[in-house]
């Protein structure tokens, strides 16, 4: 059903691997999927994990399974839990269907590699060349603003092994940003290129500042909330963060609402139940839900909606323009 | 005798939800364990005798279990055997706990060495896994070939032979004492040579594990795919006069009650030679 605004749909929140516990039915195991569909009907994904299976049965009862269905698809990064789905998401074996696969990187060939390396014959009986949708990549670098059909896209690195993207979502006058995994950046510094001299240089503050720049006045922040702080202590260097972390950023940015998100598979239902109670006895103002699977918000008007002159760096007009690329 | 204890049980892709919560959506892993004395719960301890069968997201339960014996102290030697390296089959081994603990020891089998080093290597390589390599991993990791003209390992008898799917796959039988388990996850039956040396792979084994993927209506759709149906799988077990069948490799989007039925339906084609059948679910437990 379409609505007035831009609807959020989570389709997996747990991180690092999907799993099965009987004790998780409520926030549920997949691993990290969410979906956007504006007003009009434009789709749009963030990562591929197991929870992306669900979303494809879903979208072939709609035009993707007469092959006339295109989406967008954003990889926030390439480690497992995060892309172990895109196999079998069934839109991709449909001829006719279009998607725009979008990230970081230097060339088109990376990412198609990284996606078609699942396939390899060693570990997936499927060859890549099988999935009949036609498949387009656009890459662009951490901090260009994206203009994807309906979507306005901005992005920012994370804090996180390698290239972590986390972008900022806006449609039909709502904005949802989405940090999937980010560590805390006064103890560790993961992401390539961010390493520097020493820990009081600045670079913290000035790293949580350009975070918060992304997801200033959100209607919704959705928030890696990965351990309890009993738990970081010698794992900073994983790449997560707290419930804390995510209320500071939730703060900083002056959000509407924090979502908190990527549950570590040793948490059970009672365990995330917890960390909700307690994210909300500091909450200060912020309203906080936790991600579970099969979540839906329609997203209503931004309260810092987007000033006129953004600028995109990147354009794929959608299905209605014949132009694409950088500008 | 042997504990057989099932942590993963679906094919392809984990499936977790309220539809597969019975049976469970983890992907295939399976403990196996000896022992020899008959005192209650002598099954139960962390440092019998002890193989892992493949790497699926099941092992992310299994360790839980694993780091309560020496693994969790530095001093353990775990033996994972790999059937094949497809991803069902793998996944659970990037966040393996034992891997992170200095002092311990993991050995990987399968077909080929080489194969199984560079699965476990790509597992952990930059683009897929925050760890960057196996080289950053604290247990010493050991790569072997399992021989197929049989070997011992941690006290069982191994004896393997060759499935039919795309790409290759093993079917092991561990014996311990005179109980024995055959392992024929991903195996599509209908090539006769094939399955005539499962067969005898199998001959009076005390459990068969066997992929029961399909339905046969599915099956026909899936030929060539690499997994068999329930009902082929009962016929198969017929011929090799086991006792009991596992049925494993569960379709991700089979429901509970999908599996409930598939079991009645293999037990009734199973008749009254004796055979018994249990379909697999994640957390269930078999002393043989
Ligand atoms: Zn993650
Ligand atoms: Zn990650
Ligand atoms: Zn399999
Ligand atoms: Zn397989």
């Amino acid at each position: 059903m379409r609505g007035e605004a831009m609807k959020m749909t989570i389709f997996g929140a747990r991180g690092s691997y999907p799993l099965s516990r009987r004790d998780q039915l409520r926030y549920g195991g997949n691993s990290t999927c969410i979906h956007f569909q504006t007003a009009s009907g434009d789709d749009l994904i963030l990562d591929g994990g197991s929870g992306i299976r669900l979303l494809g049965d879903e979208m072939m009862t709609r035009q993707f399974g007469s092959g006339q269905g295109r989406a967008y698809i954003l990889v926030g990064h390439t480690h497992w839990d995060h892309i172990l789905g895109y196999p079998f998401f069934a839109p991709f074996y449909r001829p006719g269907n279009r998607f725009v696969v979008v990230s970081a990187g230097q060339t088109n060939a990376h990412i198609r590699e990284i996606l078609s390396g699942q396939h390899e014959d060693m570990h997936f009986p499927v060859p890549f060349e099988d999935l009949s949708a036609d498949l387009e990549y656009l890459t662009f670098r951490p901090g260009q603003h994206l203009a994807l059909g309906g979507f306005k896209v901005e992005t920012v690195q994370l804090n996180h092994p390698g290239i972590t993207v986390g972008y900022r979502i806006e449609a039909d006058g709502a904005v949802a940003t989405v940090f999937t995994d980010t560590a805390r950046v006064t103890k560790a510094r993961l992401g390539d290129g961010m390493g520097g001299p020493d820990p009081d240089d600045g670079f913290s503050k000035e790293f949580k500042s350009r975070l918060a720049h992304c997801a200033r006045g959100s209607n919704v922040l959705v928030h890696d909330s990965h351990f309890l702080e009993h738990e970081i202590v010698g794992r900073y260097h994983w790449g997560h963060s707290t419930f804390e972390d995510a209320l500071e950023m939730a703060h900083l940015a002056d959000v509407g609402t924090l979502v908190l998100f990527h549950h570590a598979p040793e948490h059970s239902d009672a365990v995330v139940d917890e960390k909700l109670a307690m994210a909300r006895d500091l909450a200060d103002g912020v309203s906080v839900e936790a991600a579970c699977e099969g979540m839906t918000m329609e997203l209503g008007r931004s309260r810092r909606p987007q000033s006129g002159e953004w600028q995109a760096d990147v354009v794929d007009w959608g299905a209605d323009g014949g132009q694409k690329g950088a500008l | 005798m042997i504990r057989v204890r099932f942590w993963g049980c679906r094919g392809s892709v984990a499936s977790p939800g309220r539809a597969t919560a019975r049976y469970g959506g983890n992907t295939a892993c399976v403990h196996v364990v000896g022992y020899d004395s008959h005192e209650p719960g002598a099954g139960a301890h962390p440092d019998n005798p002890q193989v892992v069968l493949d790497g699926g997201t099941g092992l992310a339960l299994l360790q839980s279990v694993l780091m309560r014996g020496l693994l969790g102290r530095g001093k353990g030697h775990a033996h994972v055997m790999l059937t094949h390296f497809h991803w069902d089959h793998l996944i659970g081994l990037p966040f393996f706990t034992p891997l992170f603990i200095p002092g311990n020891k993991v050995s990987f089998y399968g077909a080929c060495d080489q194969r199984v080093q560079s699965s476990i290597e790509r597992l952990f390589t930059s683009v897929y896994s925050p760890i960057k390599g196996t080289e950053h991993l604290a247990a010493e990791l050991e790569y072997r070939k399992l021989d197929p003209t049989g070997e011992t390992v941690d006290g069982f008898e191994v004896s393997v032979a060759d499935n039919r799917h795309p790409g290759g796959a093993l079917s092991i039988r561990l014996q311990y004492g005179d109980r024995s388990i055959v392992y024929s996850t991903d195996h599509e039956i209908g090539d006769e040579a094939i399955d005539e040396k499962l067969v005898e792979l199998a001959r009076g084994a005390d459990l068969w594990i066997m992929d029961a993927q399909y339905r046969p209506e599915q099956l026909a759709r899936h030929i060539g795919w690499g997994h068999s149906s329930h009902i082929d799988a009962v016929r198969l077990a017929l011929r090799a006069k086991v006792r009991k069948v596992a049925l494993f490799h569960h379709k991700p989007d089979h429901d509970d009650h999908e599996l409930d039925r598939m079991g009645l339906e293999a037990q009734q084609e199973a008749g009254d030679h004796g055979l018994k059948i249990v379909v697999a679910r994640d957390g269930l437990v078999m002393d043989l």
